[in-house]
């Protein structure tokens, strides 16, 4: 058996639904997890019983004292889920996508100044780059150190 | 440790090498190669990304990528470290050493089938598997050294494989199930690392590659349990010792597993398995395994063997 609890489903697809317009059958093929209440983990059903894993498939969100409802998605599912995005996505030009893969803050344009604070899929040249989190014209990336490059070159 | 030292100074760094020198043809160009630099290939993440639109992608940026003769997914790319491209980044590409990328191919897993991957850490065949799975089915990535587990995970979520879930057993008593193929990689004396790690030849002792050799064949006593009847087990290492190979393989026969024929990739150029070593006499169904050295594709050393358990 999993080292995991099942978490309620339907609240978790929901919050997908509304955080970033992901339509609902985009996880038929899932189930979730979560060990402990801070992170849940999505993977394709088919776990096998009688063995105790110590992780399954990806964390997919993490509690957040930011986030709507208590959660933040992780970059990794943003770039998984990205074919389903519609909602908080948010595309760079590439002197900022290079900053971003940095793990540098972006200065926005403007028009983006009256959103709210929220967590957006970022993208670049139609590719998933991660999470940021977005507030008025600042864009702080969720890019893990170790995940980083300084400098890259861009396509 | 200091012992070995004074020993590599004193004679040619490939000396272990040669108790293989009857075994392996054209051995003095196996000699030469083993001294080169090994080229640093990646293996394109196909559940994100196209061959054909990564290669068109780098050559872009000046970036010269060749796709391998037999695996359109894996490319030569010129350039130093992989890791710092834009692909890598998104996770289209994954930097995999090409003879890496055979045992997976070998296995040929498919859609919606469930997979062990017995000792699977950093993960590179693992995410080759979910690829050519299509992220269907079931894979578990099973690695006996806690401590892998960080990278073996971080690989697979930078790739995007959501079929797998990863565990910690000790691979010799990982617990009772049935699937429809093994990958068995076990650890071994990684002979075949010589050209990317040249003092690898020199590392190991007479008493530690008895306890590989022990553990390999506990792994693939193991694994045999684990395989449904007609399923498939590829067993590899990257060594050349037959005591870690042909004589690990010939335990599978004994437990009622016969050698796939012509299971090389095709344009993969590879030497049969032996059918006799020292005092081993083999069936000649041995000669099935392949042998990979590095002068004949300009890889790392490999072995890898495919086996199907027979139906009761």
């Amino acid at each position: 058996m999993p080292r995991f609890e099942s978490v309620e489903r339907k609240s978790i697809v929901a919050w997908w639904v509304e955080q970033f317009g992901i339509p609902e059958q985009a996880f038929d093929d899932f189930v979730f997890f979560r060990k402990g209440a801070n992170a849940v983990w999505m993977v394709v059903d088919g776990l096998t019983e009688s063995v105790r894993y110590d992780t399954v498939g990806i964390t997919i969100m993490r509690s957040s004292s930011i986030g709507a409802a208590g959660w933040r998605p992780t970059g990794t599912a943003l770039q998984a889920l990205a074919e389903h995005i519609t909602l908080n996505r948010l595309v760079l030009e590439k002197e900022h996508a290079v900053q971003f893969i940095a793990g540098q803050e972006v200065t926005l344009s403007d028009e983006h100044t009256d959103e709210g604070r929220r967590y957006v899929l970022v993208c670049y040249e139609g590719r998933a780059l991660g999470c940021g989190l977005a507030s008025g014209t600042r864009l702080i990336p969720q890019v893990s150190k170790d995940r980083r490059i300084r400098d890259i070159v861009l396509p | 440790m200091a012992q070995d030292t004074i020993v590599t100074m004193e004679v040619p760094a490939l000396t272990p090498l040669y108790r293989y020198r009857a075994i392996i043809p054209h051995v003095d160009a196996f000699l030469e190669s083993c001294e080169q630099p090994l080229p640093q290939p990646v293996r394109v993440n196909t559940l994100r990304a196209d061959p054909t639109i990564v290669q068109e992608s780098l050559e872009d940026r000046g970036i010269a990528a060749d796709p391998f003769i037999w695996y359109p997914a894996g490319l030569r790319v010129d350039v130093e470290r992989p890791g710092t491209l834009f692909e890598h980044f998104i996770g289209h590409i994954h930097s995999q050493e090409e003879v890496s990328m055979v045992p997976p191919v070998v296995l040929a897993p498919r859609p919606g089938e469930r997979v062990l991957d017995l000792c699977a850490a950093p993960g590179s065949k693992t995410s080759q598997l979910a690829q050519m799975m299509e992220n269907t089915g079931h894979i578990i990535a099973n690695d006996t050294a806690k401590g892998r587990l960080p990278i073996l995970r971080a690989n697979c979520e930078r790739l995007g494989v959501v079929n797998t879930g990863f565990s910690s057993y000790d691979g010799r008593k990982f617990p009772d199930t049935t699937v429809d193929r093994v990958l068995l990689d076990p650890a071994c004396s990684s002979e075949g690392m010589a050209r990317k790690r040249p003092d690898v030849l020199w590392r190991y002792h007479t008493n530690f590659r008895k306890e590989l050799r022990r553990v390999q064949t506990a792994l693939i006593e193991r694994a045999c349990e684990l395989v449904r009847p007609g399923g498939i087990l590829v067993y590899s290492t990257c060594t050349y010792a037959p005591e870690e190979n042909e004589v690990q393989v010939a335990r599978a026969l004994e437990l009622g597993f016969e050698l796939v024929d012509d299971a090389a990739p095709s344009g993969f150029i590879c030497a049969p398995g032996l059918t006799e070593w020292e005092d081993h006499q083999f069936p000649e169904q041995m000669s099935r395994c392949m042998r990979v050295y590095p002068h004949l594709n300009d890889t790392g050393g490999f072995f890898v063997a495919a086996l199907r358990k027979r139906r009761a």
